[in-house]
């Protein structure tokens, strides 16, 4: 019953649009627009036209509103906090120095976490190259994080070795026995939540 | 005698009220439903809005019937307009661009000529032929947001109730036809 008014008044509605003069052949409309310049569309437009005459003002629950919305306004850093992060520091270098000041590290325990994961690179590398991803993954984020952090510590300090391919996106590591010479190339890797 | 100027004076009354709540906005939309000027004005309200429409006439304005729905008085929308067009230049200068205007004018012809209703696909191919991508999607956006056009929930194109309350659409139609006459000529 109910499509069955609709079928009935669609077909009112075509009549009626088809009864008006604003029914006009949809190929003569697209062919007529084709041949006007921009200007007279627009001038047509405006020959037609009747602008609303309005205005615009603040009234006393406006004003309410306005104040309950800046009331409630989280601060800036705190707002996208859930989907990006903080904002409220810009990203920046944390050196090993800071860290230790920080009291995340103490010199000794980083010393001795830093041959750690040296000697667990040297049995998992085995002189054969391991996947970094595979490497630094662990249970946690920061865990990943931290792995991933001490890791270029290894790098940068020519215990272990690093190698990209840039085809397949693939990052290779490997420990390296004695400390390797030569020049240091810096390498930017991302550090993602996943797995 | 008394009781003339009496009814004059709240006669004269209403019809300012009436002029009040046209004029300041109250929702989103401008405009004022039947059934709300009912409540301001009483029963007689089309009479008042008739005795303000003339009133404000010296003054190049008009009370404007927008039709609801369903046609009733209470459905319908109240609007203060412009009584005649603005000229080229006031149009211009009130930072309105050339170009958003002549999308919206092809627009509304070729709904029009659709009976009303239809696809935003079709529509926007058809604006593609005159207007580049990014000026089409862009104004197509802006106008249903501002009324000018509705969008449904099945991405179909109807002409919006601003336009049925700005636009006289014969006139546009119209003049759209005969000026392509005139373009065709030259």
């Amino acid at each position: 019953m109910l499509e069955l008014t609709q079928i009935i008044k669609l077909q009112d509605q075509w009549l009626k649009s088809r009864a008006s003069s604003l029914y006009i052949d949809p190929l003569l409309i697209q062919l007529k627009v084709k041949l006007l310049p921009k200007e007279s569309l627009s001038e047509a437009f405006i020959k037609s036209w009747h602008p609303v005459a309005q205005l615009d003002q603040l009234s006393p629950r406006g004003l309410e509103k306005a104040f309950v919305y800046w009331r409630d306004l989280i601060p800036i850093s705190e707002r996208f906090k859930d989907q990006f992060g903080t904002y409220g520091t810009r990203p920046g270098l944390v050196d090993y120095s800071e860290l230790v000041s920080l009291g995340i590290f103490t010199k000794e325990q980083f010393e001795n976490d830093l041959a750690q994961l040296h000697e667990e690179l040297l049995e998992r590398s085995n002189g054969e190259w391991v996947d970094y991803r595979d490497f630094i993954g662990d249970e946690t984020f920061e865990s990943k994080v931290r792995r991933a952090y001490m890791l270029a510590f290894l790098l940068s300090e020519g215990r272990a070795s690093l190698r990209t391919e840039p085809l397949t996106g693939k990052i290779w590591t490997m420990a390296l026995a004695e400390k390797a010479k030569g020049v240091l190339k810096s390498v930017a890797i991302s550090i993602t939540g996943e797995a | 005698m008394e009781t003339e100027s009496a009814d004059r004076a709240l006669l004269e009354r209403k019809v300012r009220k009436a002029f009040q709540v046209l004029v300041l906005q109250r929702g989103r939309n401008p405009g004022v439903k039947g059934w709300e000027m009912k409540r301001h004005l009483g029963r007689d309200y089309k009479k008042i809005i008739e005795v303000l429409s003339e009133d404000v006439s010296a003054m190049g304005l008009e009370v404007f019937e927008v039709k609801g729905a369903d046609g009733t008085d209470d459905s319908s929308r109240f609007l203060l307009r412009f009584r005649d067009p603005p000229t080229i230049s006031e149009a211009e200068t009130s930072g309105i661009r050339i170009d958003d205007l002549a999308v919206l004018a092809a627009a509304i012809a070729f709904i029009n000529s659709k009976q009303g209703r239809v696809g935003r696909r079709e529509v926007e191919q058809f604006l593609r032929e005159k207007f580049p991508r990014w000026r089409v999607d862009y104004s197509l956006d802006r106008y249903v947001k501002r009324g000018y056009l509705e969008q449904d929930d099945r991405s179909m194109l109807h002409i919006g109730w601003r336009t049925h309350a700005e636009v006289d659409e014969k006139t546009l139609m119209t003049l759209i036809l005969s000026r392509a006459q005139e373009a065709a000529k030259k």
